[in-house]
């Protein structure tokens, strides 16, 4: 019979099977749009950055060569760096402006300050444009609602385990903002590369410098007061990742600080209002939120309840002077988790295909599915635990970097 | 907007609804293999039992009490991965229909045949030990892993003696006469038990040693 753990099980599989429904359903069904004349205005790209030197020259280099009729200035503003960054940037032809380092936003913040364009361009300082980038992602701006307009961000590192698990991951969250933008959903306009109208920027008076995710804060502003974001999947920019776990970590971790800081900021727009902000996007994330922890919870308890069941019948065995391998119990599984495991796997292995299948990158080796099936089973069951040291550090005030 | 959520969630609940439709279809043709063996069995039982009226009425030859040996045996063996399966089945059932009375079914099952085989001792002089080992099926979770301690040492001890001993577990709190009688006889308060020869009455865990000491194999 149905006992509590079992009843939590398909609760969990009901809500994992609606959102993979969900995002094919709107990928099927969406309207396909794509704007087609090019839009031009003048562009400041703004970059922060904090000892960048490795990567600065070939970001902006990449910015200038990325094709534009329009206007073109590009700021950076070196946060306190200790290498040479500032006169890298400077001699590849940015306008440089040197601050104290007192984080990404503040930078951002003054970077606006600086610039002249219509459309304000943040990237990141180990980003790199494409030739397409710019021109494609603009042509969204021919529509007067549009605020801001994210792109395609890749990973650029396809080498080692870590690495591959991000690209599979970045395409996958690539692909997910496009099918969200068919529901005015998209929640962040991520660092690496996003445009922003600068009269929705001044209206929103500049990135929240207390979130460590700015650009997810700024996101949530922007589709707060009424405007849209769209997400130009054709504009590819691929950034370095973390190759290091200790790195992606920490990474990891901000992003999820950032998310609650920015959750908490609006929780009181929830259900405030009929737009997808207070009806999609903050309960998503709060939904979100709850079932990763209430399944972390859950699988904790199993694996505790494995470990002591295990550890007593192992002593017991000692106790009674028999091998604990003998034993006349069984690993089967009951069949309808069997079931709802396969409809899950099968519809997330046609999901991956059809995410890789649209950046035009086609699963070509036995690596391919391997690091897809890591994925699902190992690399996503961390997020809860990450989740978890997120919030146990954002209590304990410890927001740094 | 709201059109694609109501859109997802039909067809959320048509893949949902069809897998525990599949589920629920796969765990009553499981319930029901279970059934058909279960019957299997007790028809096996009636007709070990019907061999022993056949002895008491015409005969009572070795070459009978072979026979009726052999029987015993095959039926011992065959009862007992009925219970791992049942026990198995209870686990992973999660929509079919309970297995509670097809475990008190095996459980009188067992008691008819632990009872058939100390008549078919005695009156054939057979010096095999009869090992009962009453259990709780309701369960606490320290409970489940003594008894499944105990599960192991007595599987252990069958494998050393073989058909020198007549295994035969037994829930002890299904709510049956016949089994409530037992209890209450050897006034069972601390489970697991282990019934040796009807004799020595050995209460919670016992090591492998001390039962191998009741029983001569």
């Amino acid at each position: 019979m149905l006992g509590v753990i079992d009843v939590i099980f398909l609760v969990f599989a009901f809500i994992t099977l609606y959102f993979m429904v969900f995002f094919m359903l709107v990928y099927f069904t969406r309207d396909k749009g794509i704007p087609k004349n090019n839009f031009t205005g003048s562009v400041s790209f703004i970059i922060p950055a904090f000892n960048e030197e490795e990567s600065i020259s070939e970001t902006i280099t990449a910015i200038k060569e990325t094709e534009y009729v329009g206007e073109k200035e590009i700021i950076v503003v070196d946060d306190g760096s200790t290498d040479n960054t500032a006169a890298l940037a400077r001699k590849t032809g940015a306008t440089v402006y040197s601050t104290k380092n007192r984080g990404k936003a503040k930078a951002l913040n003054f970077a606006l300050t600086k610039t002249k364009g219509n459309f304000i361009v943040s990237v990141d300082a180990d980003s790199f444009l494409t030739k397409d980038s710019l021109k494609e992602a603009m042509k969204y701006f021919a529509d007067d609602k549009v605020g801001a307009v994210t792109v395609s961000i890749l990973s650029k590192e396809k080498k080692g385990l870590l690495s591959r698990l991000q690209e599979l991951e970045y395409i996958m969250i690539a692909w997910a903002r496009k099918n969200l933008e068919h529901v005015e959903s998209v929640f962040v306009t991520p660092g690496p590369m996003s445009i922003y109208r600068k009269s929705v920027l001044t209206e929103m008076k500049g990135f929240d410098e207390d979130n460590l995710t700015e650009d997810i804060e700024m996101a949530w502003r922007v589709l707060k007061g009424g405007h849209k974001i769209r997400m130009a999947t054709s504009a590819v920019v691929y950034t370095t990742v973390p190759t290091k776990f200790k790195e992606w970590w920490r990474q990891r971790s901000r992003w999820n600080m950032g998310g609650l800081q920015t959750l908490w900021k609006h929780k009181s727009s929830i259900f405030a209002n009929p737009g997808s902000f207070s009806m999609f996007v903050i309960p998503f994330f709060t939904f979100s939120l709850i079932i990763s922890l209430s399944g972390l919870t859950v699988f904790s308890y199993l694996i505790a309840k494995w470990i002591l069941g295990t550890s007593a019948y192992v002593i017991g065995t000692a106790q009674v002077g028999i091998s604990p391998f003998t034993s006349t119990s069984f690993l089967d599984l009951p069949i309808l988790f069997v079931i709802f495991g396969a409809i899950i796997l099968t519809l997330s292995i046609i999901y991956s295909k059809m995410n890789f299948s649209f950046y035009s990158r086609k699963f070509q080796e036995k690596k391919d599915y391997l690091v897809m099936l890591f994925y699902l089973a190992l690399y996503i069951s961390i997020f809860p635990i990450l989740l978890v040291y997120s919030i146990v550090k954002l209590l304990a005030g410890k927001k740094e970097w | 907007m709201m059109n694609v959520f109501a859109k997802t969630l039909i067809i959320t609940v048509f893949i949902f609804s069809l897998g525990i439709g599949v589920g629920l279809w796969l765990d009553i043709a499981r319930a029901e293999v279970e059934e058909r063996s279960l019957a299997e069995i007790s028809l096996q039982l009636t007709d070990v039992v019907t061999q022993d009226l056949v002895y008491d009425s015409f005969d009572n030859t070795t070459a009978f009490c072979n026979a009726a040996l052999k029987s015993n045996l095959e039926f011992n063996d065959r009862i007992y991965r009925q219970g791992v399966e049942l026990e198995k089945l209870e686990e992973l059932n999660k929509l079919g229909p309970d297995t509670i009375l097809q475990k008190k079914r095996y459980a009188l099952l067992q008691t008819q045949f632990w009872l058939n085989a100390i008549k078919i001792r005695e009156a054939c002089g057979f010096n095999y030990d009869t090992v009962a080992y009453i259990y709780k099926n309701e369960e606490t979770p320290e409970l489940n892993t003594r008894q499944k301690i105990m599960s192991s040492v007595l599987f252990e001890l069958k494998n050393k003696c073989g058909s020198k001993i007549m295994l035969v577990p037994i829930p002890g709190d299904m709510g049956l006469a016949s089994i409530d009688t037992i209890t209450y006889q050897y006034d069972i308060q601390e489970y697991p038990v282990v019934l040796i020869n009807e004799k020595v009455l050995l209460q919670g865990l016992q090591p492998l040693d001390t039962l191998e000491s009741h029983v001569s194999c």
